[in-house]
């Protein structure tokens, strides 16, 4: 049986610009908690909890740009790419604990104009600077190490890029609105072997905000009704110079998930997954029990992540492989496609017949060396 | 593809062993005698039962090719470099370390191949990090 949910998405938004020249970052997160309190029809008195992670200034500046002046609960935790997925459980148990009721997540960012909230380099860095580590580096690790023991190919990972540039295609403000071949995915110039400039997601500006609710407010709202049934989180890392790269914490994060929520991966109508790489969607897929691992490969192909009428519809907004990857980190446009599928607000051309579950994934830092795992359930309820 | 640049790092106590250790063409780990076990990254204290590590252990140097790739981007001091390959090589008896790999025989470099510590020329700013080369002999 379904979990009873723990709180409820009242209000989504997401930035509409991917490449933003002429405001400042202040600007851009006023722009974005305007679009979330609209869509939620609340104002920013009614904001007793907020969620953020790294920016300029930390907490305090934000409160004071925001207005935030009744503020209960805050959250500034850095989980990479899947922060914001974590929110969504953090924020339900505050919730649930009765320490908020309307709880603000936002994210922005410009990291075009060279504006990067990161962590600085960790005790490790020096294992890998010396060696000339990088991002694309590590996930080509993982690719490659995937592909000796599985047989995964090239081809395979760019079914995953075809299929985000075909949703794409129907998004507006999709940074890369054009649909691309297999041909043409395999024919780009190499970044970090095995994987091609298309095997990686853009970088874009721009920026997102959900709210979270008490089942009282949400009721009291008017709107869908998306409720969070389960979250989980967990890391994995070089494990004292054992790492296992065909492996990652969605393992365990989704299996956690899918037990609170009461529910199984064969119930998922719809699945967002962040997309770092095309390697990332593809050990996502597999861990988080939509095929056995190994199979991730023969899984995508045919088709498969279309949306309506594939086996898994996902990330049907175009993802970070093509719609947009705001701040680096693409837990928060995840969770709101999610909220737009099980609203049915998704483009009318993608949009899942009778969504009501959804599964959100996030992978923050390095599925090549160390990295957090956040995966969240989410349902429409009545 | 054995030009690598020397990389300028902040190293600490803990760190010396390793670096010092390439210098001489050695592979050098931090070990816990408590666990018998390696430490790694090298650190001050076991992760596992946290005593203070023993002290430095000198590896054979050979191991195998954990996964490879072949980066064509690189950064900071490998910004703007011939595509160099970025490797994880799990040592016979320690730990699974990031290396560098260079294969005399392009077509010998796969997963699972076999390779041995190739000592490197000290760089003239920087330090070098471990390299090595595939050695089905190894």
């Amino acid at each position: 049986m379904t979990a009873t949910p723990q709180a409820y998405v009242a209000g989504i938004y997401e930035h509409p610009q991917r490449a933003i020249d002429d405001k400042s970052l202040a600007t851009v997160y006023l722009e974005i908690v305007a679009g979330v309190l609209a869509d939620a029809g609340l104002s920013i008195s009614d904001v007793d909890g907020f969620h953020t992670s790294l920016n300029p200034g930390g907490l305090p500046a934000m409160a004071d740009l925001l207005g935030l002046s009744g503020v209960k609960h805050f959250d500034g935790t850095d989980l990479g790419g899947a922060t914001y997925v974590s929110s969504l459980g953090t924020a339900a148990r505050a919730i649930q604990a009765g320490d908020a009721s309307v709880v603000l997540v936002v994210m922005a960012g410009l990291p075009r104009r060279g504006m990067f909230n990161r962590a600085a380099p960790g005790p490790h860095a020096i294992y890998e600077l010396a060696h000339g580590s990088t991002l694309v580096g590590q996930y080509a690790l993982a690719a490659q190490r995937h592909m000796h023991e599985f047989g995964t190919t090239r081809r395979d990972l760019a079914e995953i890029k075809v299929a985000s540039s075909y949703h794409a295609s129907f998004n507006p403000h999709a940074m890369l609105p054009k649909r691309v071949t297999l041909e043409e995915v395999l024919e780009q110039p190499p970044i970090a072997e095995p994987l091609h400039r298309m095997d990686c997601c853009v970088v874009s500006d721009g920026g997102g905000a959900f709210i979270l609710v008490s089942e009282e407010v949400a009721r009291s709202l008017g709107k869908p009704l998306v409720g969070v049934v389960a979250q989980a989180e967990t890391t994995r890392n070089w494990n004292n110079g054992r790492l296992d790269l065909t492996h990652t914490g969605a393992i365990e994060t989704g299996a956690r998930a899918f037990a609170e929520a009461g529910l199984t991966p064969r119930d998922v109508d719809y699945a967002s997954i962040y997309d770092s790489f095309t390697i990332t969607v593809l050990l996502t897929l597999e861990d988080l029990g939509f095929c056995e691992k190994g199979q991730g490969g023969r899984f995508v192909r045919d088709g498969a992540l279309l949306s309506p009428n594939g086996v898994l519809p996902l990330n049907t907004d175009g993802g970070g492989l093509s719609n947009n990857h705001p701040d680096m980190r693409g837990g928060m446009i995840r969770t709101i496609e999610a909220v737009r599928q099980l609203r049915g607000e998704a483009h009318p051309e993608l949009q899942v017949p009778s969504c009501e579950v959804a599964v959100v994934h996030g992978s923050g830092f390095s599925l090549g060396a160390r990295a957090m795992s956040a995966t969240s359930i989410l349902v429409r309820t009545s | 593809m054995t030009d690598l640049p020397g990389v300028e790092l902040t190293l600490y106590p803990e760190d010396l062993p390793f670096f010092d250790g390439l210098e001489r063409g050695e592979l050098v780990v931090t070990w816990c005698d408590h666990c018998d076990d390696h430490v790694w990254p090298p650190r001050s204290h076991c992760i596992r039962c946290y005593a203070p590590v023993a002290g430095p252990r000198t590896l054979a140097g050979t191991g195998e090719i954990y996964s490879f790739a072949v980066v064509h981007r690189g950064e900071g001091a490998f910004a703007k470099r011939p595509p160099y390959v970025l490797a994880y090589v799990s040592l016979d008896g320690g730990p699974t370390i990031m290396a560098n790999v260079v294969a005399d025989d392009p077509g010998s470099l796969a997963v699972g191949a076999r390779v041995r510590l190739r000592p490197r020329p000290t760089p003239a700013t920087g330090r070098a990090g471990a390299l090595f080369a595939v050695d089905p002999s190894a």
